[in-house]
């Protein structure tokens, strides 16, 4: 209990030491805070890169698969060579106990023709999709009004639509609610019945790879109905959900060798997952992050080895006080621990300095850009560890030093 | 209380050898007051820096209170010396940044006293040296004499056995010396061992017994 006291008591002579030295003491962590600041905006940085193309990747569904059939196999047979390899009557099959890792399927159709889109005299540049019900769940894809598509409007070919926001402000005017409204799609009419929320996919578009298309310059209709437009039962590939993102890679192999078996190997099936794009994004922003750590340590580093000068500077100059102090009963341990709870101190207060203004850069940027900078709550616990570490690391030589002195030496020197 | 026995201490200077102790055998009886003179050189400072464990002898053996402290680990010295031993300086080595109170109880820091009983230990070591009415002054606010007034209660605050004094006057005019010199006397009178390196024959004589140092041996 006393020992204890005398540790607690020695941080308060540490603190006191520290304050009469205030500006020089500043300084040093300021270096620190440098340092540490810079490391948090490197970690939320790297976070907050994640979570916006995480929320970019989130509109296709990120436990979404494609199915498509691979055409560099092109057989010489013409039939073989013009065929998409899916049709509709494959779907029963697909949607059956071939595949216990796929959660739900949709066929998708592209229009084989680009068919007029109009409504009166304005019109839509949008692309046609052919879906089914399943579709809107699979690709994460939300309802601004209106409803989605039911198994009858499948079924039964009803003429209606799901329209992008883009569609809607080229074909109504903005105080039109378009939902009961005609469209009319290469010479038919159709109704639209919901209209697609909003889609950001800056970041991807931005790096030219956008999926080859504007997701909010859509128009999704019942497959059925882009069948009998194209006039075969074709299907141009599959949109499917596995049941986990984990189970995603196996989730497109069943479908794909349940096709392949069926077709007895005529066609080679090829499949794309958002898993594997999840994997590569976190690739390319942990050797971001670990590039940046690397320059941002190099401040703390130099932030440490001012700590270490100071403390050594301190050292020399109190080298008398020491010696008094081991005169009047102070062991090696109390010296050491003296010089390293200031060394500590310093550098985490700069601990604590450098995460808060890093929290005021990364929520300045915030603002400036509106890219999010999250920093983590395990991001903060490692700041103030690494600050307590960098502070024990550059005060330990100097205090050791100050404690292996003889008392006889210390008092000695001048 | 003391007990020395063929003490030897050299330094070493460039790689050649000079001896500063060559053989002391010394004993202090508890109570004493020994007076330590010789001409500079002669190697009484580091005697008393033997004495008081602020420094370690090459050979030979002493033992404090029956203790040997030749070869005792740097712990226990540093027990000794916040337990057993009170030092006085010729410079005072008062800690310039802290009031005379928070110099005073600064040894009871490393006793893991706690700081209401620290303050009223310092207050009671202040009084007894007669510099109550100075407790908050810093060290330059007070002449020399007021400073070795404030070493002597440091010393004295641990309620030590020895005290061990390094030219205690030295630094000081005659008139302040003089004070101090009584307040040894006094401590000496109340029971204090008190060991005292000095150079003044006159202080010398006041001592229960005057050991002359030359070239490192007791004459």
């Amino acid at each position: 209990m006393n020992r204890l006291r005398v540790f607690i008591e020695l941080t308060g002579e540490a603190v006191i030491a520290l304050w009469q030295n205030r500006l020089r003491s500043l300084l040093s962590v300021l270096g620190i805070a440098i340092g540490i600041a810079a490391v948090m905006t490197v970690s939320a940085v790297s976070s907050g890169g994640k979570q916006f193309v995480l929320k970019e990747l989130e509109t296709f569904g990120l436990r979404s698969l494609w199915v498509f059939r691979d055409y560099k196999d092109k057989d010489p047979q013409s039939r073989v060579r013009d065929s998409s390899g899916i049709d509709s009557r494959d779907l029963k099959l697909l949607k059956g106990a071939c595949c216990p890792a796929v959660k739900r399927l949709s066929p998708v159709l592209l229009a084989a023709n680009r068919p007029i889109v109009q409504n009166g005299n304005r019109y839509s540049s949008a692309q046609l999709k052919g879906v089914d019900a399943n579709y809107t769940g699979i690709n994460n894809d939300r309802l601004t009004m209106g409803r989605g598509f039911r198994p009858g409007d499948i079924n039964g070919r009803r003429p209606v639509a799901l329209i992008g926001e883009t569609v809607s402000q080229d074909l109504y005017p903005q105080s039109e609610n378009p939902i009961g409204r005609d469209l009319r799609i290469g010479g038919r009419r159709y109704q639209v019945i919901g209209v697609l929320e909003y889609k950001s996919r800056d970041l991807l578009a931005s790096i030219g790879s956008d999926g080859g298309e504007d997701a909010n310059n859509r128009i999704l209709l019942p497959y059925t109905l882009v069948q009998q437009m194209n006039g075969n039962q074709q299907v141009s590939y599959l949109q499917a959900e596995a049941v986990s993102i984990a189970r995603a890679e196996q989730a497109a192999d069943q479908l794909r060798l349940a096709l392949q078996r069926r077709y007895r190997g005529s066609y080679q099936y090829t499949k794309i997952t958002l898993a594997s794009y999840l994997k590569t994004v976190d690739r390319i922003l942990g050797g971001i992050t670990a590039m940046g750590v690397v320059a941002a340590s190099t401040a703390l580093l130099v932030g440490g080895i001012g700590v270490a000068g100071i403390m050594s500077t301190a050292v020399v100059e109190r080298i008398r006080e020491i010696g008094v102090r081991m005169a009047i009963g102070a062991n090696r341990r109390h010296i050491l621990f003296q010089f390293l709870a200031e060394a500590v101190l310093i550098s985490l207060a700069g601990g604590i300095a450098g995460l808060l203004f890093g929290l005021l850069l990364g929520g300045t940027l915030d603002l400036l850009t509106g890219f999010p900078l999250m920093p983590t709550l395990s991001g903060v616990l490692t700041g103030l560890i690494v600050s307590v570490l960098v502070g024990l690391a550059s005060g330990y030589y100097p205090a050791r030093r100050a404690a292996d002195f003889l008392p006889v030496e210390a008092l000695r020197r001048v | 209380m003391i007990q020395m026995r063929a003490i030897h201490k050299s330094y070493w200077r460039g790689g050649t050898e000079l001896p500063v102790i060559r053989g002391i055998d010394l004993d202090i009886s508890a109570g004493e007051f020994v007076a330590i003179m010789g001409p500079s050189g002669s190697g009484k400072s580091t005697l008393m820096n033997i004495i008081g464990c602020l420094d370690l002898a090459d050979r030979g053996e002493y033992r404090l209170n029956g203790e040997r402290v030749s070869g005792a680990p740097f712990s226990r010295l540093a027990e000794l010396r916040g337990q057993t031993i009170g030092f006085v300086f010729q410079s005072f080595n008062l800690i310039t940044s802290r009031s005379a109170l928070e110099n005073v109880a600064l040894p009871l820091l490393y006793q893991g006293v706690a700081r209401d009983e620290r303050m009223s230990l310092a207050t009671q070591a202040l009084q007894r040296v007669g510099m109550l009415d100075r407790a908050s002054h810093q060290p330059n606010q007070l002449s020399g004499g007021q400073q070795q007034r404030v070493a002597i209660a440091r010393a004295l605050v641990n309620r030590p056995g020895l005290l061990i004094a390094d030219e205690p006057t030295g630094a000081l005019d005659s008139r302040n010396g003089d004070q101090v010199l009584q307040l040894f006397n006094d401590l000496h009178n109340e029971g204090h061992t008190l060991v005292m390196v000095t150079h003044d024959p006159l202080i010398g004589e006041r001592a229960d017994r005057l050991i002359m140092l030359h070239d490192g041996r007791v004459i």
